[in-house]
């Protein structure tokens, strides 16, 4: 088991900057997932770790001791692959003493061990089986095992589930967790699947266009996200861009174009009187209510334009200007008809306040707009098109 | 009413039935007459005997300087394929893994090299060969000009020359079915380079390794111009002993005679080296390159 300490990591291809300066220190038996969306160099940072890529600038080290230039097989490393990468010329045994015969180990040691692996998978009957025998499900707990044969110094991951169904990436979640924890090893995963990073990390490293966005617990991240797109990547969010027009005991007053909302001050941020804002606030924080205004509480008056029933929620759209919609979490036990107005109401603790930034991918920003021109469904959204059109 | 499937193939098999008829004027008729003439009498002038006798091959086995020639033929044929599958080997794996657009050039030249005609791949051999070629001025500084030109040596390097790109082709395709994360997954788990390609990559490769290998033997095998141009008369492998009894004997049931014992023995060849590679236990995945799989490579690249 090692300490991982990432220093400054960078990488070009081609001109293009993929990994921008990324420094984390993992520690030991501790299990890091590397979270974003595609194309945001969680990848290239395994590799670097693995050694199939050469950082720029910057180094690699385990318990601090410098690997940036030790060639892979020399690194002590497990690795588990999205598709498997089980030998198929070997039987379940001999794939999981790869690592073992590499190193010499005595074959009775090697077959004893084996044999330990397969017991932890829960698979103890396959050993003479062929990969390409067993299920998805199985081949994937052999590569963990395969992986863990050697008990590496790190062990690295890249979208382990990712080619597996959905119950069965839950069940192995489970499994991971639970195999993880019992043996300690410090682990390094890379996920673009927020539940998956969140239910298993022990800390998040959120990533986005080469840089590191946030780097916290899943609950630091998903309580207090550090960016729009932080808090956007991990749960759902509501946008709304603002105005910041005064300054209150403990709170800024923003103006919105439907009215001003409250959001308490932090410390680690400063903004000024004027300052373009932008505040957000989760699904979950948000209620519809009759009421017009109610203490401690923001308040914007709206529209629901749609409703999508998603089983353990009812997810309301409510269109509260024609740039902005809100996605608000409702029960079934209530209904409301579509095209109703009503009132989104949501604690002002629960409001999150960054400076604005144009940013499409997100939602923020002229390409907002789009999702409600496409559908059409009546009177008063024909106007909204129209008026869109007219924009555009 | 018979009932009518969407999904009958029976009609479509129909159309199977011209390559078929092709194929049976053009390749086992003839095959078969010939066959059937190497167990008759040669009467001169192109003419054949009624009579059924095994002469023709009593006269070939007896013959040192036929069986001399059979023996020259396989072992100049599997020389000329070990070394195509020692030079060609490293070549497919780099352009197999080549992500590059450069990967297409080279595979389009590779199939362009693949057509050029023996004759003219020969006539530059011959030029750089010659005894004051580049070949042997290149040398001068280490031996005295070598005779390459009418020599066996020659002959095995007209021989790789001709088949180069067609085993990279094939081998392009077999080493491309290997996923890199296979390598990968090696060198993670504490594999040299060396272990990884003896450990992991030709044991997955083998099958279709062996059988691009014996491919580029067949072809060998059965190649006349080649060794007619490089040997110069000298080297007479077995293609040229059935071209001059056929051209300067104008004996045609000797030449059959020869023409099968060639086919016989090529196959007879091919289905041991099947038999002791399905002894080599279970494979899995199989890797072979199949006409079909050489397109999709050239696509792939393309």
């Amino acid at each position: 088991m090692a300490r991982v300490t990432l220093e400054n990591l960078a990488k070009w291809y081609g001109g293009q900057n993929v990994l921008d300066i990324v420094s984390i220190d993992v520690k030991e038996g501790e299990f890091l997932t590397l979270l974003g969306p595609s194309g945001c160099g969680k990848t290239t940072t395994l590799r670097m770790v693995a050694g199939f890529v050469s950082p720029d600038t910057g180094r690699v080290l385990f318990n601090g001791t410098d690997m940036t230039r030790t060639p892979t097989q020399k690194r002590r490393l497990g690795m588990v692959f999205q598709d498997y990468a089980l030998f198929p010329h070997l039987n379940v045994a001999d794939n999981v003493g790869f690592a073992l015969r590499a190193a010499g180990m005595p074959k009775a040691d090697i077959s004893k061990r084996v044999r330990e692996l397969l017991a932890l998978i829960r698979l103890p009957a396959v050993g003479e089986r062929f990969p390409s025998e067993l299920s998805g499900g199985q081949q994937q707990r052999v590569a963990i095992a395969r992986a863990l044969a050697h008990t590496p110094a790190v062990l690295l991951m890249d979208e382990p589930l990712g080619a597996l169904d959905l119950k069965l990436r839950e069940a192995m979640q489970h499994e991971l967790a639970v195999i993880q924890q019992k043996l300690g090893i410090t682990t390094i995963y890379v996920t673009h699947d927020q539940e998956e990073a969140l239910s298993l990390s022990n800390r998040i490293a959120l990533m986005r266009r080469g840089k590191i966005e946030q780097l916290g617990t899943p609950r630091e991240i998903y309580r207090n996200p550090a960016t729009p797109f932080a808090a956007f990547f991990l749960g759902k969010i509501n946008f709304v861009p603002g105005k910041l027009q005064e300054k209150q005991a403990g709170a800024y007053r923003i103006s919105t174009s439907k009215g001003m909302l409250l959001c308490p001050t932090k410390d680690e941020r400063k903004f000024s009187l004027g300052d373009q804002v932008l505040v957000a606030v989760r699904p979950e924080h948000l209620r519809i209510a009759e009421v017009a205004s109610q203490n401690g509480s923001n308040v914007l008056p709206g529209r629901v334009v749609r409703q999508k029933f998603t089983g353990k929620v009812v997810q309301y759209e409510v269109r509260v200007d024609e740039m902005t919609s809100f996605i608000v979490d409702g029960t079934m036990d209530r209904s409301i008809e579509s095209d109703a107005p009503v009132q989104v109401a949501w604690d002002v603790s629960a409001t999150y306040l960054y400076p604005y930034e144009d940013d499409q991918e997100i939602g923020v920003g002229v390409a907002s707009t789009e999702p409600q021109v496409v559908e059409v469904t009546g009177k008063h959204e024909a106007n909204t098109l129209s008026e869109s059109l007219a924009m555009t | 009413m018979p009932v009518t499937l969407v999904d009958d193939p029976r009609p479509w098999r129909l159309l199977l039935i011209i390559p078929l008829a092709v194929s049976f004027v053009l390749f086992a008729f003839p095959q078969a007459y010939f066959i059937a003439a190497s167990f008759h009498e040669n009467l001169g002038y192109g003419r054949i005997g009624e009579e059924w006798t095994l002469a023709n091959y009593v006269r070939v086995f007896t013959d040192p300087l036929y069986v001399g020639s059979l023996l020259r033929t396989i072992g100049l044929s599997a020389l000329s394929a070990s070394i195509c599958l020692a030079i060609g080997f490293p070549v497919s794996y780099v352009i197999a893994r080549m992500t590059s657009r450069r990967k297409a050039t080279l595979v389009g030249l590779l199939v362009a090299a693949m057509f050029i005609t023996p004759v003219v791949k020969d006539v530059g051999l011959i030029i750089l060969l010659s005894q004051n070629g580049v070949v042997n001025q290149a040398l001068s500084v280490f031996s005295k000009p070598l005779g390459w030109l009418g020599s066996e040596a020659g002959v095995v390097v007209g021989l790789v020359h001709f088949t180069l790109p067609l085993i990279v082709l094939l081998l392009g395709t077999v080493i491309s079915t290997v996923p890199l994360s296979l390598e990968e997954a090696a060198h993670a788990h504490g594999a040299s380079r060396a272990r990884v390609f003896y450990g992991v990559i030709i044991p997955i490769v083998k099958p279709g390794m062996i059988a691009a290998t014996l491919m580029v033997f067949n072809l060998a095998m059965g190649a006349f111009t080649t060794p007619a141009l490089l040997g110069g008369g000298r080297v007479l492998t077995f293609p040229i002993l059935i071209q001059r009894s056929v051209i300067l004997d104008v004996d045609y049931p000797f030449a059959a005679s020869l023409s099968t014992i060639l086919l016989v023995s090529v196959f007879c060849l091919n289905v041991l080296a099947g038999y002791l590679m399905s002894r080599q236990g279970r494979f899995r995945r199989m890797a072979s390159p199949a006409p079909a799989a050489v397109s999709t490579f050239v696509k792939k690249a393309a």
